[in-house]
């Protein structure tokens, strides 16, 4: 889209906006900020809107910047503008203020340039050189993808996992559970990123680039089935990817998968782990993909386990601070941060573990564990790390 | 008039850097309300204050006065008749955002309230006592309690069954303009007889003080049941309900209607099917859950000798739910289908009316009217036909000129002032002032303006309160 | 206002330590084929300087590199920044210029255009940090240079440059003609939207090679160039208590003549 174009799209949904302000009460930004209402929500729609109309974006370009670019995208005022009021697609505004901001100069915010400089160059968005990819996955056994292998699952591990040893290690544990189940699953030798980052930080063009690329991918090899390791890998081939190119492709969040594996008794959970946990929804299965019930009947099935509720759980989650580009940008606004506030709530539930389902969450939560200094009385797991010990035999 | 950053820098030595800002957006926001129409950049506000204190909130005044600077305060910015959007250039916007103070007097039957305690929040707290907030109105999730009491608004709650918001009002604490502090009231359940303050107060939509907290009277939940009906005739369910008050059964806690076209969108959000016709729901309350089912039965009753298609006691808690839904949120009703043209608000209005005219109400929204524009435009009728108080929402078509999508807010007022005006009633919700006091004024005469006037400049002589909403200017 | 500015091309510096090798032989970085090509950070501040001036004030940049044809695609990418146009020189007797043999090249491509106002650099490149190619330049053109600018500005054929010092800032002014080398207390470069890259890769750069502007004779030879060893070794002190580790170690650290 030309910029005219972008521009008068943001007009045009933003106008919409009745200023009820629902909205500002479920932004998880007025809780780490000074909380004035022009820092979330519909505050951060308007400031753009009212930048826009009056043309002095670029007078403004810093805070606006900073405004744009500090929302988590967790849909959770889309979801009360929705159900409460007149149903505005804040987050589309959003999305399209980002890529004019991008295309302008103006941003994204400057801690977030390399993640977008190394997407280009190596295709991820960490700078591992491809050669350094593959290095965790040294030793495992897993096979290439391809249709020679009669692969039928294209596990999609994602960037995050290639780079970070915590997510190697659930990478890992998902592995074992699959090759426990016997799936017959490979990994793309050449996989690069999902394209996620570029599409939320509004670099669209490259988004589209990658897009490409990975589509023809999918296509030579024969792909039919994917499952993602991460929510937001798995949000991304959903909805971002062109519906058309990617018929006949079967998309899954893991958790989904090993529901499925364990309903046909492929997967068989006989330890017991007799631990109190509580689930957090990923604002990218959860509001984004109204996935809530697979990830709990997963630990549901886990003998010995009790599972207690967060007050703010399923579509009221409190998204724990890492999506639409934030994991690689801090903001001077913020005094708080979200997963502080999340493991908070965890300790007065009396929970042992805090169980995640994304690669960003159990990141910004087991930093949140060590802020808020509870490490002896609070751990963060990942589902396919707890299905993992419930499989093995007690040693 | 000082320099806008010199105002800025004075306010953070008043109140505190944390607790003040000049930021451009931020100022923007604060000085929108629901209203609707975007404000003019000229009236942009110079700062925006959060005080914690009515100390604070003193202070702000007294500096103002000082330097005559026009204050709006504001709770929410959703009274739906801009009066909490700046009328006069280089004002500072009082939010009262920070006041969410909360004491529980269980056996005095009272609480204490910070004015700024969002509804929502205030409903969840209450009933994890066991009580009721005696009012429901559609913004409770940003509104304000110091807003409610401002407006002395219940919502959608049936005023002949609970009362106003202003009968639980037992205690008032507020800064007069010039910046006094003063408490007054009650704390027995007894109120005052004779000269109270707190009614001086609440109702008075910001012109005679900033409300900081509240006293307000308990009131013990009780046990409930749902009724529906569909019909054929909208005006059938006025019919419905001015027999409900003649046979004298006890007004229900809610008493609302929801034309056939406006259930269509909330109905296809929660997949409930093609509504079978405009829809009445009523709640009854009853101290024993055998009491609330009986009048509620005697309701269904009702319903059906008004010719109702279908009217029964709802016992299936989703049904209710969704039911319920669909007239609470009411901004769904806007809601197209794929492929359709969307819709905008163009305009809303708010009239109560003798329970007689209730037919006749729906009559005029519909027909009767003069208005070519609204006509052109697509109405839904819906609201608390159990208050006698009903809405009329115009939604216009995405592609109209913005023109003529103002020119159906203005027709939505003017519709609403002739409605008062030939039924001899007046807002119960909204409230009186900006865009509905000059329809005030026509209606109740120069000598009760000018009553209003006097005894707003009486107390605040400099004008520097909400300025602008008792259209003091005009007709200079 | 007429604005040059000089850029090189380097081996990305974030690639790991393990994938930075050297050609003992050939005295020279080995360029990996996994590893990027990207322009010298310190020199897309200059841009950067580059730009903002011509936020405000007409300007027309022409951003030049003296390197290997590869170097045409950062000189795109400034482009597709914002600057105007491009030129490189590239030549294989060019190839292993000192500081010195690299400032008189550009000093002699700058004298070709003769028409810059401004000349911007970055205070020095982003591998070999020598930090002397850009008042090279400007000695040998004549012209008065200030280095490490925090922010610059310009009016009325002056410059006035915030130089970044030990114990704070200090300010210059100099008329133009001149040069100043950027540091990166200028800010953050923008970012260049992919679009625009790819819109900006269709701009012919141009080639000067020796045919156009004679080589320098490099003032110094490398002798040797290689990745110092590093040995780490780790002891772990024994004792009772840590009084008695603290004791041990001491006793070490003398052995090892460290204390």
């Amino acid at each position: 889209m030309s910029q005219e174009e972008l521009k008068q799209d943001i007009l045009d949904v933003v106008t919409n906006c009745v200023k009820c302000r629902f909205c500002l009460a479920v932004c998880p930004l007025l809780d780490i900020t000074k909380g004035w209402q022009g820092q979330g929500a519909s505050g951060i729609t308007l400031a753009i809107y009212t930048a826009l109309k009056w043309e002095v974006e670029r007078e403004y370009k810093e805070a606006l910047r900073d405004l744009l670019f500090s929302c988590t995208t967790c849909r959770n005022c889309v979801v009360r503008c929705q159900e409460t009021s007149v149903g505005v697609d804040l987050l589309d505004a959003i999305d399209k203020s980002r890529q004019f901001f991008v295309e302008e100069m103006y941003g994204p915010m400057p801690q977030q340039k390399k993640p977008l400089e190394f997407l280009e160059r190596y295709g991820n968005p960490y700078g591992m050189l491809p050669s350094e990819r593959k290095e965790w996955m040294k030793g495992l056994g897993v096979p290439d993808y391809s249709e020679a292998t009669a692969a039928e699952v294209l596990l999609y591990i994602g960037c995050t996992a290639t780079h970070d040893p915590r997510i190697a290690d659930v990478a890992r544990a998902l592995i074992q559970l699959l090759k426990a189940a016997q799936v017959k699953f490979g990994i793309l030798e050449d996989e690069t990123c999902c394209a996620c980052p570029t599409f939320r930080l509004g670099e669209q063009f490259l988004a589209e680039e990658i897009v490409q690329e990975n589509i023809s991918k999918f296509k030579s090899r024969g792909v039919k089935h994917i499952v993602t390791l991460s929510p937001h890998c798995f949000d991304t081939f959903l909805n971002n990817y062109p519906k058309s190119e990617m018929q006949g492709i079967k998309v899954q969040h893991y958790s989904q998968l090993l529901r499925d594996l364990i309903k046909q008794g492929r997967l068989v959970l006989k330890s017991k782990v007799e631990k109190k946990v509580t689930y957090h929804d990923p604002c990218y299965l959860g509001r984004h993909n109204d996935i809530y019930e697979a990830p709990r009947e997963v630990l549901g099935s886990i003998p010995g386990i009790k599972l207690v509720e967060f007050n703010r759980c399923k579509a009221d989650s409190l998204c724990c601070g890492g999506g639409g580009g934030r994991m690689w940008a801090d903001f001077e606004a913020e005094e708080e941060r979200l997963a502080n506030i999340r493991v908070r709530e965890a300790i007065s539930l009396g929970a042992e573990v805090i169980v995640t389902a994304c690669p960003f969450c159990l990141i910004n939560m087991e930093d949140g564990v060590k802020s808020v200094g509870v490490e002896d009385s609070l751990k963060v797991i990942d589902i396919a790390e707890l299905i993992l010990s419930a499989i093995e035999e007690q040693g | 008039m000082a320099n806008s950053d010199v105002i800025v820098s004075d306010l953070t030595e008043i109140i505190c850097e944390e607790n003040v800002s000049g930021d451009i957006f931020n100022r923007a926001t604060y000085g929108q309300d629901a209203f609707g129409i975007d404000l003019e950049k000229s009236k942009i506000p110079i700062a925006v204050v959060r005080p914690e204190s009515a100390q604070e909130v003193s202070k702000v005044l007294v500096y103002a006065n000082e330097h005559r600077i026009p204050v709006y305060v504001r709770g929410s910015g959703t009274a739906f008749k801009g009066s909490s959007r700046p009328k006069r250039e280089g004002s500072i916007i009082l939010s009262m955002e920070k006041f969410t103070s909360f004491e529980m007097h269980k056996d005095d039957m009272y609480m204490e309230v910070g004015a700024g305690i969002i509804q929502l929040d205030l409903e969840q707290k209450l009933a994890g006592y066991g009580y009721l907030l005696p009012l429901n109105v559609g913004s409770k999730f940003s509104g304000t309690i110091g807003g409610a009491v401002a407006v002395n608004t219940i919502g959608h709650m049936v005023d002949t069954c609970i009362g106003k918001t202003i009968d639980y009002v037992m205690g008032i604490e507020a800064v007069l303009p010039t910046g006094e502090i003063i408490e007054i009231g009650t704390k027995s359940i007894r109120r005052p007889a004779g000269i109270d303050l707190t009614r001086f107060l609440a109702g008075s939509e910001g012109i005679f003080g900033v409300i900081t907290r509240i006293r307000m009277r308990l009131l013990p939940d009780q046990k409930k049941a749902y009724v529906v009906g569909f019909f054929k005739e909208l005006e059938d369910i006025g019919r419905a309900f001015i027999r409900i008050y003649q046979e004298k059964l006890p007004p229900p806690l809610y008493g609302e209607l929801l034309s056939e076209e406006a259930c269509a969108a909330p109905f296809r959000l929660r997949k409930m099917g093609k509504p079978r016709g405009s829809m009445a729901l009523a709640t009854t309350m009853g101290h024993t859950q055998d009491d609330a089912d009986r009048q509620a039965e005697e309701i269904a009753k009702v319903f059906r000798t008004e010719k109702a298609v279908e009217a029964y006691v709802v016992t299936d808690a989703k049904e209710q739910e969704a039911l319920w839904a669909s007239r609470d949120n009411i901004m769904n009703i806007l809601g197209v289908e794929e492929g359709e043209e969307k819709l905008l608000l163009g305009g809303v209005l708010e009239c109560p009316v003798p329970l007689h005219a209730l037919p006749d109400l729906i009559r005029y929204f519909r027909t009767d009217h003069k208005h070519s524009i609204l006509h052109e435009a697509k109405l839904f009728v819906y609201g608390h036909v159990g208050a006698a108080d009903l809405h009329a929402m115009w939604g216009v078509p995405a592609s109209w000129p913005p023109e003529k999508r103002r020119q159906t807010t203005i027709e939505a007022s003017q519709v609403e002032r002739e409605v008062y005006l030939k039924w001899g009633s007046t807002s119960g919700e909204v409230g009186q002032t900006a865009l509905r006091m000059a329809g005030w004024r026509e209606m109740y005469g120069e000598a009760a303006y000018a009553m209003l006037l006097n005894m707003k400049r009486a107390v605040d002589p400099n004008g520097i309160l909400n300025p602008g909403n008792l259209l003091e200017d005009e007709g200079k | 206002m007429k604005i040059a500015v000089c850029v090189r091309e380097i081996l990305d510096p974030e690639i790991p330590s393990k994938a930075f090798k050297i050609d003992a032989e050939a005295k020279r970085a080995i360029k990996l084929p996994e590893v990027e090509l990207v322009i010298s950070d310190y020199d897309a501040r200059a841009l950067e300087a580059a730009l903002r001036i011509k936020d405000s004030l007409e300007s027309e940049i022409t951003v030049m590199s003296l390197g290997a044809e590869s170097a045409k695609d950062i000189i795109r990418r400034c482009i597709a920044m914002g600057a105007d146009e491009g030129i490189l020189v590239s030549d294989p007797a060019f190839d292993d210029s000192d500081s010195f043999a690299t400032a008189c090249v550009l000093a002699e491509a700058i004298k070709k255009q003769n028409n810059f106002d401004l000349i911007l650099c970055g205070i020095q490149e982003g591998d070999w940090d020598s930090g002397q190619v850009g008042s090279g330049v400007a000695e040998l053109l004549g012209i008065p240079s200030v280095t490490r600018a925090g922010n610059i500005e310009v009016n009325d054929g002056k410059v006035v440059v915030e130089r970044v010092v030990t114990d704070g800032r200090e300010t210059v002014e100099m008329l133009l003609p001149a040069l100043v080398t950027v540091s990166s207390e200028i800010g953050e470069p923008r970012y260049p939207s992919i679009r625009r890259v790819r819109e900006a890769a269709k701009k012919e750069i141009p080639t000067w090679t020796a045919a156009d502007i004679a080589p320098a004779i490099p003032r110094s030879e490398i002798v040797s160039l290689f990745i110092p060893s590093r040995e780490a070794e780790c002891e772990f002190i024994a004792g009772e208590s840590p009084e008695e580790m603290g004791s041990n170690l001491a006793l070490k650290l003398r052995e090892a003549k460290a204390i």
